[in-house]
């Protein structure tokens, strides 16, 4: 039944939780970027080790909250893609700049 | 020598990366930084309801909600309710300011409230544009023609003329690219990396909590009003327990 007016869901605290989210997005696409261009990795090399520790970290953020419909108003598949966009010039950024710097 | 790529591999500069990767990282960090400042500085805080603005929000409210819980009431609680508020919200006697005339289809440029939101969009279009020209313009100026770097992935040969400007070689690999293209990556990328080192709290664009914003000014409150007063009279809703012992039994 309807009940408007009263809303069970803290946006404030849903908004830092989607902050930490999204931090954890960065640090990975960042750290992904910078062992990529260490091991010199090249294009699809480098794509897939990008999409293979994105999964891993999506996968841990689901195991360590439980039920990520708690802590977030979207869905465990959203949870999954969500952000993949955003961070992927952090991951660019790094992979282009290591990979340049390691070069010989 | 990639898989994609036909040329043999160039031998960069190491000294390049030195003058040319590092301080255009360091530079494109700082202006990130210092644009984000500038825009939490000149951010505009919302306005905040006067107390008859206040009133006005809260019976606008009030009304919604009765309309949307009504079915919690007995017909004789709603209509008590109604019957008070109805009237009282015809006659306009909580609107904020009772003289209020039909707002004009073109928006007021001399009224602050409706000019706030624009200006606060150009502001920030011309904050986020100029000193990505300058930079822009003094990269092309101070690095240009320079061959900085080789991207880990290969790009269509369409990148070439923005990627590779001032080279002027024809047929060189689209991986190798100019000053410039560090620039464009460091510009779509930088943002969130630094959002990193920004702190849990203050993230710049977030509202003052516990401000009530008042209606907007482009609104005809009495209008509004008398609308929600039609709605709350129209609408006609059952009670929950109606019959609720009939239901219960015949289940």
């Amino acid at each position: 039944m309807n009940t408007a007016g009263v809303d069970p869901v803290s946006y404030s605290s849903v908004r830092k939780n989607n902050t930490a989210l999204l931090k954890i997005r960065h640090t990975v696409a960042l750290v992904t970027g910078c062992v990529a261009g260490a091991l010199r990795l090249e294009f699809l090399g480098g794509l897939s080790f990008y999409l293979l520790l994105w999964a891993i970290s999506s996968l841990v953020v689901i195991a360590v909250s439980g039920n990520p419909s708690y802590y977030f108003t979207s869905s465990k598949r959203s949870i999954l893609t969500s952000g993949i966009m955003m961070s992927f010039p952090g991951f660019l950024l790094a992979w282009s700049l290591v990979y340049s710097l390691v070069e010989t | 020598m990639g898989i994609f790529s036909m040329t043999p591999d160039l031998q960069l500069d190491p000294a390049l990366k030195v003058w040319v990767l590092l301080p255009l990282l360091v530079i494109m960090v700082c202006m990130t930084q210092i644009k984000s400042y500038l825009a939490e500085i000149m951010q505009s805080f919302p306005i905040t309801a006067s107390r008859p603005q206040h009133r006005e929000l809260a019976y606008y409210k009030y009304a919604q909600y009765l309309r949307l819980n009504a079915f919690n009431l007995s017909n004789m609680e709603r209509s008590k309710r109604t019957r008070t508020i109805i009237p009282q919200m015809r006659e306009g006697s909580y609107l904020a300011d009772p003289n209020e005339k039909p707002p004009s289809p073109i928006p007021n440029l001399l009224d602050p409230r409706s000019s706030e939101a624009m200006i606060s969009g150009m502001r920030n279009q011309i904050l986020n544009y100029v000193p990505q020209t300058l930079i822009m313009q003094w990269v092309n100026g101070f690095f240009g023609a320079v061959i900085v770097m080789k991207l880990p992935f290969p790009l269509t040969n369409r990148f070439k003329t923005m990627l590779q400007s001032n080279i002027g070689t024809l047929d060189l690999d689209v991986r190798y690219v100019s000053s410039i293209s560090w620039f464009f990556i460091l510009t779509v990328g930088l943002p969130g990396i630094l959002l990193l080192l920004s702190s849990d709290t203050e993230y710049h664009g977030i509202k003052v909590q516990g401000a009530t914003e008042p209606l907007p000014a482009s609104t005809y409150k009495r209008k509004l009003l008398e609308n929600e007063a039609d709605a709350l009279e129209l609408t006609t809703s059952d009670h929950v327990l109606d019959n609720a012992l009939d239901r219960l039994l015949n289940a």
